[in-house]
């Protein structure tokens, strides 16, 4: 009984929450802007609270969205700290029950894009296709070909090199989403190709020219000391290990760096 | 620090205002002139005027005036026990020390509130008067005094939470300040917990990040890093901090800790570009009031001062930033240093590279540039390093690094055998820098190659060279070695003596290894100036001296050569015993060893030399000199009179070493069965040859198919046709191809060619590409892949091969003449004749190449010209021929019948024709061939003379 109240008082404390997660201004093509706390999509129409109006989506321009609890900013600083778990769980929690909002002009691609990043390093398959989906309907190209680059690192995850290049090879100017991606991408192309050398080229260029940016500095020192192990270089594994250990004390490769050296 | 002031201020407030009223009523008066102030003296007034004075002179914020009084109030409450008195020296005191501190006069102010605080530990400011001490003592810059302030603030068991902060915050900096990174730490790590406005963070974070990296604590420090906002992050004290605490590393030898360190320091040009962008922002943020926006006058007033207050300070960190010293270029460098050290050569040549590509005009850009080219050496990526190593001295001709580069890389040509490359970078460096810092070692190695080259008088220039240029004394003491050993190959006996002699007379030369190799080649000089005593003695004392050395089987060796010349030859085969037990490996064994036949072959003793040679071929196989051992061995027998059982030795030896497949010499045991065959000597012997070789091949047949192929390819190349034939036939497979060894490869391609099996022929030399063998019998496999090629059309590929294989064999043997002949037929096949002719000219031109070649390209030149039209110039080409070349008569007939046809072209040229008929025809190999029935047939129609 005590329990079942404890559920019933969380639920309505979710739903409190989730209706005060936002504000969101709708722009209309006439130049008026509608402020909303609640927005959802019937058909096609936007049904905005808390009076309900519905507008169609016809006089709908785009919509701005101000996260109570979440700036990209602090989705950055959450990212930069390595909280990458409490990310993933706002971004969830604001970004889901938007997803129907896809298609519309709105300022939601940088949270799809840290969803993406998020999803992608915790490991969640499905989470990143679902971002990767909803930033392919933005109309910049560069949210589009940003998803693209994580659809050619899922493919060279699952060992599809063919669909891993055939994206690649769609994805104009790579380096316009970030240079130290595109490295990275291009390091592991090479590396699922058997090329050692030219992949050990462009993961160094990752430690060497990027090496604040924690997002690829990890996995790139974690290539580096992996295909140090396939050149025979057992010092130098050792060696980007540790490194690894000191640079990402708390994250996953440092665990799997460890592995190499078993 | 005054807004932090005032709002302190407010808790006197109260007390404060009473006096103040009080004061008011009394005076009757608002503030005092300064006549009135002057007429005043604080010593002579009454205890009541001056404090009267006091309160009137601090109501109107007349705080320098008030000192003077407040000093004399203080001097005469101190004493007083009465406790209105010490209430009143309390307040006076507090008054005091706040007016030294809106003075700026800190020292005073902190020493003031701390006496305050001391002597009235009960009192209810007592809290707040360790703070103001504290802040005035900060603002002093007297910091140990600061901490021991804020520290008993600290202490207290309660305390409220702005001051618990103001108290952390205060003993954090005077810590910090004071370089107490250990006793910092604490209060920071307390105070990061709090709820801090975004710049005090900032600041706490900068102490932190620097605490951290002082105390060496890296793991704590990495931990914390990420969590350091953007602002701190771009604070210059924090990444000076990271900078310095890498430098220390560095100098430390811990690379990797400093390279971690060195990469999270922002480089100065990005901070400056966050800090100007910053300052942009808050400048925007000063905007003009605008009625009707909710905000009144005043409120907008006071945000804007906040603003400006904060574009003032943003533009010192500005000035702070772009006054700071460069470091960006020095941090890649000590980065590209690091990595360097750790040997990952990938990580450290990205660094240099973008160093160069960032900072081009830099000088550290010259040093990364040389970095780079030697990180490539220390790779062992030598195609890259010989690619940086060359950029370097193109780009860079006034590089430091110039004479170091061009050095270096001149020894990883040589180490990479180019030779030719390693000359012509020596004259280079040589002729771009007259004072070549290394300019003794350039002479030296050009001196050893040319040594290597066989070119004896050029060494012994270059050596000279550089005993004349005031060389290292390592180089002068190689060099001078060198110069004797080049006298020596020069044949210039008598001056290699006095130059080893010299040698081993200087004391200065202490290379011991040079020193023993001094003295061998002393004693080789002796021997060829005909000394041989002076010789043997040298050589003796070598053994003598260096009993251990490599040289001393060598050194036998000669004894025996020695003693042996004088006819001494029983104590010339006991050298020659002792130079084969002190041989190590099969080179310095084989000297003595076939010395030692050819003295045993000088007395007759063949049986023994037999012996000697199977003892040899069992002990060395194919890995010793065992062509010449099968010759000697095989000679023996023949000098004994007992050639069956030399047949059957050298079949034994066969059947022995022939049955792996691709190994290298077998193929002189076959060469010489098929010589002994054709041995007119041996005449007698070629019928059990031929069944011999049978019975052995159907043995073989029972087990291998190597050894099969190596017998059928004899029997190939022996006997009458129809018999040959059959094993041809046998060997014109794929198989065959396979198991074929050299020679057998080279009787298939004949074969194929002849039969018109062309992918035969290219399955051969497939064949021979793949076991990347390089002998006379894989090279003429190769040119026959040639003739397959143009027999099939396939001529673009001719040219690259034909360069291919001369880049490999060299100039010094015919066939690669042959294949480059083969460029121009292919050329010449695909009517590219002007293109030909050059390749044929370039053929003509090297001297080693000439002999029965020359004809034939003199022939095709001249055909060349013909279908060019240029009959003049192919009448001189057909000319040449049957001038300079009557030993090769099939291509004199043919040159005379084109010179016909030539003059024929020419017109008016009949008493030529008439002429060159007779000629041609006087010749009687000549006129035996078909084709003088054309110069016949010439003279019947020109009426000319008679045969």
């Amino acid at each position: 009984m005590k329990r079942r109240w404890l559920i019933i008082l969380g639920g309505l404390l979710c739903c409190v929450c989730a209706s005060a997660a936002y504000e969101v201004d709708v722009s209309l093509v006439s130049g008026a802007i509608i402020k909303a706390d609640k927005i959802e999509r019937v058909d096609d129409f936007l049904v905005l609270g808390p009076s309900d109006r519905r507008i169609s989506l016809e006089v709908v321009e785009r919509l701005e969205f101000r996260f109570r609890d979440l700036s990209v900013e602090m989705c950055a600083s959450l990212y930069e700290s390595g909280r990458l778990s409490v990310l993933k769980s706002r971004l969830d929690q604001l970004l889901f029950p938007l997803v129907a909002m896809k298609g519309i002009s709105s300022n939601l691609a940088p949270y799809w894009y840290w969803l993406v990043r998020s999803e992608y390093w915790e490991g969640n398959r499905s989470g990143t296709l679902q971002g990767i989906e909803a930033l392919r309907q933005e109309e910049d190209t560069l949210w589009v070909r940003s998803a693209d680059m994580y659809a050619v690192l899922l493919a060279l995850d699952d060992r599809d090199l063919k669909q891993a290049e055939a994206i690649f090879g769609r994805i104009e100017n790579p380096d316009e989403v970030s240079v130290a991606m595109n490295l990275y991408v291009r390091g592991r192309l090479a590396m699922a190709r058997g090329e050692w050398k030219e992949s050990l080229q462009h993961m160094v260029k990752i430690v060497a020219l990027h090496g604040r940016n924690r997002e690829w500095l990890a996995p790139a020192l974690y290539a580096e000391a992996e295909l140090y192990q396939r050149l025979g270089s057992n010092d130098l594994v050792v060696q980007v290990v540790t490194e690894l250990e000191r640079t990402f004390p708390e994250s996953d490769w440092v665990a799997k760096g460890r592995e190499l050296l078993n | 620090m005054y807004r932090c002031l005032a709002h302190k201020y407010g808790l006197l407030g109260g007390l404060w205002f009473c006096l103040v009223v009080s004061g008011l009523m009394t005076a009757g008066a608002r503030g005092l002139t300064v006549s009135q102030l002057e007429r005043l003296d604080p010593r002579g007034e009454s205890t009541s005027r001056l404090l009267e004075v006091c309160r009137e002179l601090l109501r109107n914020e007349q705080h320098a005036e008030a000192v003077p009084f407040l000093e004399e109030a203080v001097v005469r409450l101190e004493d007083d026990p009465d406790k209105k008195a010490q209430q009143t020296l309390a307040f006076s005191m507090f008054q005091l020390s706040d007016c030294w501190m809106k003075l700026g006069r800190y020292d005073e102010a902190g020493a003031g509130f701390r006496g305050f605080a001391d002597l009235f530990e009960t009192d209810p400011q007592v809290v707040e008067a360790r703070l103001l001490s504290a802040q005035c003592f900060s603002l002093a810059g007297w910091w140990e005094e600061a901490e021991e302030q804020a520290a008993w603030v600290l202490a207290l068991d309660v305390v409220g939470d702005d001051e618990g902060a103001s108290a952390l915050r205060l003993c954090a900096e005077a810590r910090f300040e004071q370089q107490k990174w250990e006793e910092a730490v604490d209060p920071l790590r307390r105070l990061l917990r709090r709820n801090l406005a975004e710049e005090d963070r900032s600041r706490v974070s900068v102490m932190m990040v620097t605490s951290l990296a002082r105390l060496n604590r890296l793991d704590e420090l990495f931990r914390f890093l990420p969590y350091c906002n953007r602002v701190a992050r771009h604070e210059l004290g924090l990444n000076v901090a990271l900078l310095e605490a890498g430098d220390y590393q560095f100098h430390k030898d811990d690379f990797s800790a400093a390279l971690l360190l060195y990469r999270e320091v922002i480089p100065r040009e990005e901070l400056l570009a966050y800090q100007l962008k910053r300052l942009a922002w808050l400048e925007g943020q000063v905007k003009p009031f605008v009625a009707g926006q909710g905000v009144s006058m005043e409120l907008h007033e006071k945000r804007r001062d906040e603003w400006l207050e904060q574009v003032r300070v943003q533009r010192v960190m500005v000035d702070k930033v772009r006054n700071f010293v460069e470091y960006d270029v020095e941090l890649m460098l000590r980065v590209g240093q690091c990595a360097h050290q750790m040997k990952r050569h990938w990580l450290t040549f990205t660094v240099y590279e973008a160093l160069m590509e960032r900072y081009p005009e830099s000088d550290l850009a010259d040093q990364a540039h040389f970095a780079s080219f030697a990180v490539m050496l220390d790779e062992g990526d030598w195609s890259l390093a010989k690619q940086v190593g060359y950029a370097y001295l193109d780009e860079r001709s006034a590089g430091l690094f110039w004479d170091d580069a061009s050095l270096n890389l001149m020894q990883l040509l040589m180490q990479l055998k180019q030779d030719d490359a390693a000359v012509e970078l020596g004259d280079r460096a040589l002729a771009e820098r007259s004072d070549h810092r290394y300019r003794d070692q350039i002479s030296f190695l050009m001196g050893t190659i040319c040594f290597s080259r066989f070119e004896y008088e050029d060494a012994l220039a270059w050596f000279e060279r550089v005993l004349g240029d005031e060389p290292e004394r390592i180089t002068e003491e190689r060099a001078s070695f060198w110069k004797g050993l080049s006298m020596l190959y020069l044949t210039r006996f008598e001056e290699a003596v006095g130059w080893f002699e010299a040698f081993l007379e200087n004391g200065a030369y202490t290379d011991e290894g040079l020193r023993e190799e001094a003295l061998y080649r002393l004693g080789m000089s002796r021997y060829g100036a005909e000394d041989y005593r002076a010789s043997e003695e040298t050589f003796l004392m070598f053994v003598e001296q260096y009993p251990a050395a490599s040289l001393v089987s060598e050194a036998y060796a000669m004894l025996g050569d020695l003693r042996a010349a004088e006819g001494a030859l029983d104590e010339g085969l006991s050298w020659y015993e002792m130079a084969l037990e002190s041989a190590v490996g099969v080179a310095q064994f084989s000297y003595p060893f076939f010395q030692q036949v050819k003295v045993l072959e000088l007395k007759k003793e063949y049986v023994a030399v037999i012996e000697q040679i199977n003892g040899y071929v069992e002990q060395w196989g194919l890995s010793g000199e065992f062509g010449r051992a099968v010759e000697a061995g095989a000679d023996a027998y023949v000098a004994l009179g007992a050639y069956p059982e030399a047949l059957m030795w050298l079949l034994d030896t066969l059947d022995q070493f022939g049955v792996e497949e691709h190994v290298t010499g077998i193929e002189v045991v076959q060469e010489r069965l098929i010589s002994d065959y054709r041995n007119e000597s041996l005449v007698g012997y070629q019928d059990v040859m031929l069944q011999w070789l049978e019975e052995r091949l159907a043995n073989a047949e029972k087990g291998s198919e190597v050894l099969v192929i190596r017998y059928q390819t004899i029997l190939a190349s022996i006997g009458e046709e129809a018999r040959r034939d059959k094993f041809v036939a046998s060997l014109l497979n794929e198989q065959a191809v396979r198991l074929a060894g050299s020679l057998g490869l080279k009787v298939i391609v004949e074969r194929a060619l002849a039969a018109e099996q062309y992918d035969l022929v290219r399955l051969a030399e497939e064949e021979m590409i793949r076991r990347n063998v390089r002998s006379l019998a894989a090279l003429e496999v190769r040119v026959a892949g040639l003739d397959a090629r143009i027999a099939t059309g396939l001529y673009e590929e001719v040219n690259a091969i034909s360069l291919d294989l001369l880049e490999q064999y060299g100039y010094g043997i015919v066939l690669t003449g042959e294949a480059r002949m083969r460029a121009g037929d292919a050329l010449r096949l695909q009517g590219r004749y002007e293109e030909a002719i050059t390749v044929y000219e370039e053929v003509l031109g090297v001297r080693e190449w000439r002999g029965s070649l020359t004809p034939q390209l003199l022939f095709e030149m001249g055909s060349c010209r013909q279908s060019l039209g240029q009959w003049a110039e192919a009448f001189a080409c057909f000319q040449r021929i049957y001038v300079l070349y009557g030993g090769y008569p099939d291509w004199v007939v043919k040159a005379y019948v084109e010179s016909l046809v030539c003059l024929d072209k020419l017109g008016g040229r009949e008493k030529e024709m008439v002429r060159t008929c007779e000629e041609m025809l006087s010749i009687p190999v000549i006129a035996a061939y078909p084709e003088a029935e054309m110069a016949r047939a010439y003279l019947r129609r020109l009426g000319g003379g008679v045969e």
